[in-house]
């Protein structure tokens, strides 16, 4: 499903330059449910963003649902994103002025399929139990409900591939379990592939593999070390 | 690409939840569409006016005058002449104006007044095809002494001579009624009495020579003449108006050929000076500017009546379109060079190129306010872009291309054009209608004052509505250039 061979990248030119991944290679499985943990810093997130197509490596090369995004081109890059790959943030990143049902159906703004968009909508939010809150802005939502449609947003294209940056890094416990639980459902009964870059270590127990992250590069670590990494469960 | 009524939505709802952006970005285009429209308008009816008075496509061949000892020497404009020049390749047409060569007086009544005028070298006679300007022009303006008429060309008794060997009125038609008659008061008894006279001469019934006046005579009126006499005004429809009200004989009047108004006039021609009868049929743009107009058979057989053969074909000018106006240079060149005559210096070309100049200064305003008003929407584009950063990585992050994120800033752009080009376009005509009641009333009268200062082309509408949008999406080009380019990973960095 994914397929990243010797990926860097950095930020910056010349003397300022940062290397923030450094001939990063790495397959995930269709099916799996893998956890990315690391120290703050250590290239988790642009990892991920490299896997979605929304950075691109300075070399290396990606392959993603069999596509080669780096040669792909742009366009068929958005339309991976649209069809096939469903994205969750730390920040949520909902639109304000759309109501929640508008901010679930946004992916269809940009599809040429027009087709049950409504219902579909409709049914991405029962699947996250916010039939209710349809109508509503997201301001009018607390930090689990936000990002409950933030899901039901990824989900509304039916993904195989769901890439979660920090998920529960703004929710309480009790919160941050209840999207931990879904997750875990959605991979075992769905067979959603999730990529899970995360602190926590209550989230890394979920996962089938757990990659450590350090100075930009995936370290050999033992399982005891993987959860030290991953934070207090 | 995003689908184009997906599209629309989006730019749509996001133009509606930005409203204070939208204000400050068309409030520019605003002013600058309501002033390229209100100028443009204003211009076009300047254009119009001048086109009224002066037909610029068309230009007057004339013989430069030349004299040796007090005798006219100047090249003939014959028949041969008009043909070399219909002959030549950038010609479209060319039609010869042949002036009265012998004195004439007119004499008719209007509002109750005598009026008394000079014909002679305020007349001249062009093919009836070339004077078309509406329906009843177009039906009366015929040289009706070449139609034979066996109905309407019956004897008559022509009125009796004045005494004093005047010019005498036109006679009034007999009433319906013959019990009103006026014992002892000639009545003009011809069929369609109207349009119909007894001739002095032939002492039969003839049509009225029928003349066209140019605007620029009844103007003359309307400002000078009637000011003076205490005559009412007209207005330009004139001739229509009274035509309308009282029927075509009420625009009659008596041509005294040989006759004159000026005392101690020299040659009257060597026929016996007689009376014929004329009527104005409508006002052209085809008729000379001070004077009459009238079929030009007309005046060939008076002129070879009163003066000569030669009189009735040496024309006075000749009517020259071209096919294409940048070719009258050349033309112009060919005329001096090759036939030794020139084209008369038009005072319609000079006031052209002066409302060309007025047009060229307005459109630079306005287009300063235009690439003002860009600047303005370009900058608050770029800050808009800046806000909505987060909002375009989520967007990608969904699946939007840059070239949808182009397009959703640069629809947003353009819908502020639209929208900004039909309120310019309010704006301008809204003005317009206060200055036009405004002028109605507080702007003294003077020749062809127009009852509506601007001219709402279609054009006109839909160049300042084009331009309007095509000015916004260039402001908007660079913000959302930059939009699309922006990293969806850095974007949504932004919290």
């Amino acid at each position: 499903m994914i397929r990243l061979r010797d990926i860097t990248k950095s930020y910056g030119k010349g003397a300022a330059a940062t290397k923030v991944l450094r001939g990063v290679s790495l397959d995930v499985e269709q099916g799996e449910l893998l956890a990315l943990v690391g120290q703050s810093g250590s290239g988790k997130s642009t990892l991920l963003n490299i896997i979605g197509g929304l950075d691109m490596p300075d070399s290396g090369s990606v392959e993603v649902l069999g596509i080669d995004t780096l040669k792909a081109g742009e366009t068929k890059r958005a339309h991976l994103r649209n069809t096939s790959i469903g994205f969750v943030f730390q920040a949520f990143n909902l639109l304000d002025h759309l109501t929640v049902h508008g901010n679930v159906i946004i992916p269809a703004s940009f599809s040429k399929d027009s087709k049950d968009v409504e219902a579909r909508g409709h049914d991405a939010l029962r699947r996250v139990g916010l039939s209710d809150y349809a109508k509503r802005r997201p301001g009018e939502l607390s930090g689990g409900q936000k990002q409950r449609v933030a899901i039901a947003r990824a989900l509304f294209g039916s993904p195989k591939l769901l890439l979660c940056d920090e998920p529960t890094g703004n929710l309480d416990s009790e919160t941050g379990k209840g999207v931990i639980d879904f997750f875990r459902e959605l991979n075992a009964k769905d067979g959603v592939t999730l990529v899970i870059v995360t602190h926590e270590r209550r989230v890394s127990s979920i996962a089938k593999r757990v990659i450590a992250m350090r100075d930009g590069a995936i370290v050999e670590t033992s399982d005891d070390e993987l959860h030290a990494q991953a934070g207090p469960a | 690409m995003m689908p184009f009524g997906k599209l629309t939505r989006m730019v749509l709802a996001n133009t509606a939840r930005s409203k204070r952006h939208f204000i400050l970005s068309a409030f520019g285009i605003v002013i600058g569409i309501g002033a390229f429209t209100l100028f443009l308008a204003l211009t076009q009816r300047a254009g119009e006016v001048l086109e009224k008075v002066f037909p610029v496509e068309e230009v007057k061949v004339i013989a430069p005058q030349v004299s040796v000892l007090g005798k006219d020497t100047s090249k003939r404009l014959d028949d041969t002449t008009v043909e070399t020049i219909r002959a030549r390749a950038e010609v479209k047409s060319a039609v010869p104006r042949l002036a009265l060569a012998f004195p004439a007086a007119g004499r008719g009544s209007f509002e109750g007044s005598d009026l008394k005028f000079e014909v002679g070298g305020f007349a001249d006679g062009v093919d009836p095809s070339f004077v078309q300007d509406d329906d009843r022009i177009k039906e009366m303006f015929k040289d009706w002494d070449a139609i034979k008429d066996p109905v309407h060309n019956v004897a008559c008794t022509p009125p009796p001579a004045d005494p004093e060997h005047d010019v005498i009125q036109a006679p009034r038609m007999a009433p319906k009624d013959p019990s009103k008659r006026v014992p002892g008061v000639y009545y003009n008894d011809c069929p369609d009495g109207d349009r119909y006279y007894c001739d002095d001469a032939e002492r039969i019934c003839k049509h009225r020579v029928p003349v066209v006046l140019s605007a620029t005579v009844v103007e003359l009126y309307n400002n000078q003449f009637a000011k003076t006499h205490g005559m009412p005004i007209a207005d330009t429809n004139l001739v229509n108006t009274l035509i309308q009200s009282r029927g075509l004989s009420a625009m009659r009047f008596s041509i005294g050929l040989g006759f004159t108004t000026v005392s101690g006039s020299g040659n009257m021609g060597k026929a016996k000076p007689r009376r014929v009868e004329a009527v104005v049929v409508g006002v052209s743009r085809r008729a000379m500017p001070i004077g009459v107009t009238m079929p030009i058979g007309y005046l060939q057989r008076w002129n070879e009546e009163f003066v000569d053969k030669a009189a009735a074909s040496s024309y006075s000018s000749i009517i020259v379109t071209l096919k294409d106006r940048n070719q009258i240079a050349p033309f112009s060149q060919w005329l001096v060079d090759q036939q030794g005559l020139r084209l008369e210096d038009s005072l319609g070309e000079r006031f052209a190129t002066v409302i060309f100049v007025i047009r060229l200064l307005f459109l630079i305003i306005s287009v300063a306010i235009l690439v003002i008003a860009v600047i303005n929407i370009g900058h608050n584009f770029f800050i808009q872009v800046s806000e909505r950063r987060r909002e375009i990585g989520i967007m990608r992050a969904v699946g939007a291309t840059e070239t949808d994120v182009q397009l959703i800033v640069l629809g947003e752009a353009a819908l502020i054009g639209v929208v900004g080009g039909l309120l310019g376009i309010g704006l301008a005509m809204g003005i317009g209608a206060i200055w036009n009641w405004y002028a109605a009333s507080n702007i003294p009268r003077f020749p062809f004052k127009p009852t509506s200062w601007f001219e709402w082309k279609t054009w006109i509408w839909a160049s300042a509505l084009g331009f309007s949008t095509l000015f916004c999406v260039l402001g908007g080009y660079l913000p959302a250039r930059r939009a699309s380019r922006m990293e969806p990973a850095q974007a949504l960095a932004q919290n």
